[in-house]
């Protein structure tokens, strides 16, 4: 019995400190307590001490170098402040830290003079930080580094340096002049410029505060371990210095990212919310629950199913608008595909792809699967994103055309068609829906057998880039505001040309487009090459993204906006 | 005894050893990039990355973890996570498992071997039936089903409880959900290791002697009836304390199971050796000491004897 | 022990011999499970016809016959409501029950095959070459899972599509081959176990003593001894691997769309049923019930089976 009751008290202790253990005090920012602000109109109403949001899943990186996934970027125009930003409302490019810009007749070289603003240790920001931080770009390249290849000699510099030859000889195109001005320097005329600037990858960064997490390699290429983007872990300890409308107070990657108005940021007095914090929720329902219950004010992005019914209860929380890009079916147009389409790949001829787009009823997917209204595409880029620009508008859905030309292509009714398959990523809501309503439409409309093939997310990337597919759903969003963020894609020799699609005329257009100082030749260019992709469909369009958000009816200075660009300082939630 | 446990503790390194290299072979073989986001990157980024983490060549990224493990106990930054440290995420995420992983497997035996004996008592009468019934559902139906529907009726509909993490209260619901499945198998154990016991001669002797009901089952036959749910008990609190992937997700919890299936979702080799040579570890030591708990709980028993 | 050993241990009352199967089906839970079982199993597999032709008003792929993300209505196909694509729920159950307890069976019969391989020759041999098979298994055990799932998918699926000419069938491959290798490792454990505890009964010994060759101890003595736990066991497997092919389409790397399994169908209907908005909860519920039912049912009947093959538990009575 005592040996019963010994064993019992030692389990019971144990469980009890294992409960203890897992238990997460919750730290400072839990009660709301308000802040007066003026709002519209004079009349004063409560800011909600901390504004709180579900950002997607979670954070993957805040290194500027590696950064890719949109919710990083959100939380970046938080933290941080280029030379230029984006206007909440019309998310035009507006001067943030520049405040004279002079250019050259050409149009290829700039002049920016920086404002008076500080880091948030107190360090002023100098020419130099944009300086260190654009070079380090090109020396420890990632996904958008390719942005800066608008800048002269920055490729090469990028390929002397990651290849470990001297790069000293090189006339790098960026230099500061002195401590507030900077000269930059253009291979070609840049339209888009300033929206560039206001994207994350350009932002400068403090290099005094990220020296203690510098490294370098053997053979002496430097690096900064990404931990220079977390809060400091303790008095005196090396953190995280940003210069943005927020500082970062706590990170903890998959639970919590907590950011505080910047008292050293040179527009305090017009952020609006005293804290952020980002709340992480993997499950959809969880994340509506703590919706619902008031316990966050806004989700980025609620489900496709979670949208439509959302819609089709009327709610007004939901906000629904266009989105910036388009979704696709990616196609293999090389000659052969071994491993994956037995003998010659009948998708390299531009009939039969034509045929499958025709054969698509495209209103029928955008009405029973994704059923947000959104348009059906019949163009790779969405129309009306840009003004004055003006492709030809694309093919329209006719079965009996599709038939002809695929009876043209050798394949009457299907016949002979080898075994092809669609692949897409098994993580998407509404992808394997899609797909096998393709399927079924191809099946039966052309009579060609085709298989779905659902891969996780990262075997699918894999194939896709591998070429290793015959037919893929796909997506592209734009980057910034200029047509040649689509087009830039389907260049031949394109990190992201998924396709095998490679047309020198479709290039020449392009480098044409580049060089052109007027801008609407420059347009004419680029919708002759938009309109070569709608007619040889190296990407088969299906519906045009909407962009979808909900949010409480207290939160204020949150716009919607095609990018899904969030810009910080306005945005708070009242009582 | 002794021997033995020197022995099975020599036996560690190897096995880890063999699981360390296969592991990192199984990530290495896997396609898909940890280091790639939404967008291709251009090769000689991505070959820096790699060297970096001296994950250029498959030698070097082999040799270079184990010694720096051993010397500086530590698993690295974590190669898809800019900016996380492998160690880190685990020493956040290991207690939270480990709690939730405690409870529910307390829930589960202490409810399992109570419903289990009473069923072998009461053997053919309704209670049997109705009870195996009732915690069978823990393993005909799918996990995320049954968490999902505890998750809307609790959460979402009735509002006892609130997701998420933190507090004791959390606890309860995704414990339950997590008790589930282990408790089916811990009371058909306890009920058909019960019957054996029950039919025993010392239990009839007990009985004439006039002792009670409850006294003879509780007190003799619960003792000898324990032994197969206790070698039950062994992988499956390692497994149970590791963290459940889909109570995890169900209930929004920051937990081992997470991230473990999130570093195999992201081929992020350095997270997937962390997690893996964690549940190695643990899996290693509760099967010992379910192995050494065996001759405590009947000393018949001679685990060292060939068969 | 042999039938004729048993028959003359358990003469009940009327003196007819007690055999196996007179108990098999004797026991009520192998009555029950067994019967329910077969029920759902037959009707998955009579329905077969219908629900893989595409002209049946219940085709398992019958896109937009009915109309999408209905309710239970009249009309046969309509039973179990419909589903995004406007397919018939009651359709993709019975296809699903098919292609689950297919999977079942096959991961089941992979299992029996490597288990009693292993297990024998750990039990048989014993010394290091058991030590170093456990060891192996205890490796296994270590090893992640879904890691090892998603290589063998890519290893395998490519080449036994050129091999069997279908993608469909090189899935359903890859899902056998991927369950099966799993849940071996318990049947292994429990074969050796008892190998170990036949070797030392006095029977073996005796019969050894007697001269008799190995192999006539083995196929006359030792297996026959076998079939019950392996039987056993290979039933409680079943469920065992019905439901981990639900997780692993959970994970995303289960079956290929538009082919059906319960867990699959149980996955998919989550985020449609399982929300406070507008929950369509016939997609999941019908799933589920036959899944739960048919699990049950296998449960019970590995239950069942095990306490007929075991003749001490009717000893048992206080």
């Amino acid at each position: 019995m005592k040996r019963f009751l010994a064993l019992s008290v030692v389990l019971l202790t144990g469980l009890a400190s294992a409960v203890g253990l897992g238990c997460d005090e919750k730290k400072d920012g839990g009660t709301p307590s308000g802040a007066t602000a003026t709002g519209a109109g004079g009349a004063k109403t409560e800011t909600l001490q901390t504004f709180r949001f579900i950002n997607r899943n979670d954070v993957i990186t805040l290194d500027l170098n590696q950064m890719s996934y949109m919710q990083d970027f959100r939380v970046t125009y938080a933290l941080r402040e280029g030379l230029y930003t984006y206007d909440p409302r019309t998310m035009k490019a507006v001067p943030a830290l520049a405040t004279e810009v002079t250019t050259s007749p050409d149009q290829r070289v700039w002049t920016f003079k920086l404002r008076e603003a500080k880091w948030s240790n107190g360090d002023p920001v100098t020419a130099h930080d944009f300086m260190f931080s654009w070079r380090h770009m090109l020396q420890a390249p990632g996904e958008y580094t390719s942005l800066f290849y608008y800048f002269l000699n920055a490729e090469e510099y990028e390929k002397a340096y990651t290849q470990g030859k001297p790069t000293d000889g090189i006339d790098l195109g960026f230099r500061a002049i002195d401590d507030r001005t900077i000269e930059l320097r253009l291979k070609d005329p840049l339209p888009f410029l300033t929206d560039l600037l206001a994207f994350p990858p350009m932002y400068p960064r403090n290099e005094k505060s990220m020296l203690a997490f510098k490294e370098v390699s053997r053979d002496g290429k430097v690096t900064y371990k990404p931990e220079y983007t977390k809060p400091s872990p303790g008095p005196g300890k090396p953190g995280v210095v940003t210069n943005g409308p927020f500082e970062l107070v706590e990170w903890e990657f998959g639970r919590i990212l907590m950011m505080k108005r910047s008292p050293t940021y040179w527009d305090v007095a017009n952020v609006a919310s005293p804290a952020l914090e980002m709340v992480v929720s993997n499950d959809p329902q969880q994340a509506f629950n703590m919706y619902e219950q008031g316990e966050i004010q806004w989700i980025t992005d609620p489900t496709p199913q979670q949208s439509v019914d959302l819609k089709e209860a009327g709610r007004k929380d939901l906000q629904v608008g266009p989105g910036f890009g388009t979704h696709f079916i990616t196609v293999n147009c090389a000659p052969e595909v071994p491993g994956v389409i037995k003998g010659k790949n009948p998708l390299a001829d531009v009939r039969v792809r034509r045929a499958l787009n025709l054969a698509i009823d495209k209103k029928a997917i955008v009405d029973t699967i994704t059923r947000m209204g959104e348009v059906p595409a019949k163009s790779y880029m969405p129309p009306g994103l840009f003004e004055g620009f003006e492709p030809k508008p694309g093919a329209d859905f006719n079965v009996e055309a599709a038939r002809k030309l695929l009876a043209e292509a050798g394949y009457p009714g299907g016949k002979g068609f080898p075994s092809i398959s669609i692949v897409f990523n098994t993580d998407s809501p509404v992808r394997p829906s899609v797909a096998q309503f393709l399927k079924n439409e191809w099946q039966k409309k052309l009579g060609i057998p085709i298989e779905v093939k659902g891969i996780e997310l990262k075997g699918y990337r894999a194939a896709i880039k591998g070429k290793d597919y015959a037919l893929g759903l796909a997506a592209w969003f734009g980057d910034y505001t200029d047509p040649s963020t689509f087009t830039d894609k389907y260049r031949s020799s394109a990190q992201n040309n998924d396709s095998n699609w490679a047309v020198a005329a479709y290039d020449k257009l392009l480098d044409d487009a580049a060089k052109e100082i007027d801008p609407a030749k420059r347009f004419d260019l680029l919708e002759r090459a938009e309109d070569m992709i709608n007619d040889e469909l190296p990407v088969i369009p299906m519906w045009h993204a909407v962009a979808v958000t909900l949010r409480k009816d207290n939160v204020e200075g949150l716009y919607l906006n095609p990018k899904q660009l969030t810009m910080w300082k306005p945005v708070r939630a009242t009582k | 005894m002794p021997k033995l446990l020197i022995y099975r503790l020599l036996q560690f390194p190897l096995i880890l050893a063999v699981i360390y290299v296969v592991t990192l072979g199984l990530a290495w073989a896997a396609p898909g990039s940890p280091f790639e986001g939404e967008r291709n990157m251009n090769p000689q980024a991505l070959e820096q990355l790699k060297e970096r983490f001296n994950a250029d060549s498959f030698i070097g990224f082999l040799t270079f973890y184990p010694v720096r493990i051993i010397t500086r106990l530590d698993f690295g930054p974590a190669m898809s996570l800019p900016g996380q440290q492998v160690g880190e995420l685990i020493g956040t995420r290991l207690p939270r498992s480990v709690a939730l992983g405690a409870v529910a497997l307390a829930i589960a035996t202490v409810v399992g071997t109570v419903v289990g004996t009473l069923a072998a008592v009461y053997r053919g009468k309704t209670f049997d039936w109705a009870s195996l019934m009732f915690t069978l559902i823990g393993i005909s139906l799918p996990g995320f089903v049954v968490a999902g529907v505890l998750s809307l009726i609790f959460v979402a509909n009735l509002q006892w409880f609130s997701g998420g993490w933190g507090t004791a209260e959390k606890m309860v619901l995704p414990a339950i959900a997590l008790s589930l499945a282990p408790m089916a198998y811990i009371t058909r154990l306890t009920r058909v290791s019960m019957l054996d016991v029950l039919g025993a001669d010392y239990v009839r002797t007990a009985r004439a002697k006039g002792c009670s009901k409850p006294v003879v089952v509780f007190k003799h036959c619960l003792r000898n009836a324990f032994l197969p749910v206790f070698s039950y008990l062994g992988p499956a609190a390692a497994a149970t304390l590791t963290g459940s992937f889909v109570v995890e997700r169900i209930f929004s919890i920051p937990g081992m199971g997470e991230l473990f299936v999130l570093s195999v979702q992201n081929r992020d080799q350095t997270l997937i050796l962390g997690t893996v040579m964690v549940y190695s570890v643990m899996l290693l030591s509760f099967n010992l000491l379910v192995d050494l708990g065996y001759s405590l709980i009947d000393p018949r028993i001679d685990i060292t004897a060939k068969g | 022990m042999s039938a004729a050993t048993e028959s003359i241990l358990y003469k009940t009352a009327e003196g007819v011999p007690d055999t196996l199967l007179r108990r098999i089906w004797a026991s009520g839970r192998v009555r029950v499970g067994g019967g329910i079982l077969l029920a759902v199993f037959l009707t998955c597999v009579v329905s077969l016809p219908w629900t893989m032709s595409p002209t049946s008003s219940i085709y398992y792929d019958g896109q937009r016959n009915l109309p999408q993300l209905a309710k239970p209505a009249s009309g046969a196909p309509a039973w179990f409501g419909t589903d995004l694509l406007g397919r018939s729920v009651l359709a993709r159950c019975l296809m699903g029950g098919a292609i689950s307890m297919l999977i079942g069976v096959a991961a089941a019969a992979i299992s029996v095959v490597l288990g009693l391989a292993v297990g024998l020759i750990a039990g048989f041999k014993g010394g290091w070459i058991d030590s170093s098979l456990m060891r192996f298994v205890d490796i296994l055990y270590g090893l992640p899972y879904f890691l090892l799932i998603i290589l063998l998918k890519v290893a395998c699926e490519k080449p036994l599509t050129s091999l069997l000419g279908n993608p469909q069938a090189a899935n359903l491959v890859v899902l056998f081959a991927a369950i099966g290798l799993v849940s071996w490792l318990t049947m292994a454990r429990v074969v050796r176990g008892q190998v170990l505890s036949l070797r030392g009964q006095p029977f073996i010994e005796a019969a050894r003593a007697m001269g008799l060759p190995s192999t006539r101890i083995f196929l006359r003595h030792v297996l026959p001894n076998l079939v019950g736990p392996v039987i056993v066991y290979a039933t409680l497997i079943i469920p065992q691997a019905i439901l981990q092919e639900s997780f692993l389409s959970f994970l995303g790397v289960g079956i290929n769309p538009p082919l059906p399994t319960w867990g699959s169908l149980a996955g998919e209907a989550r985020e449609y049923a399982l929300n406070s908005l507008n929950p369509r909860w016939w997609l999941l519920v019908f799933p589920c019930a036959m899944l739960g039912v048919t699990l049950l049912c296998l449960n019970f009947l590995g239950d069942g089976l095990r306490d007929v093959f075991d003749p001490k538990r009717e000893a048992a009575k206080l």
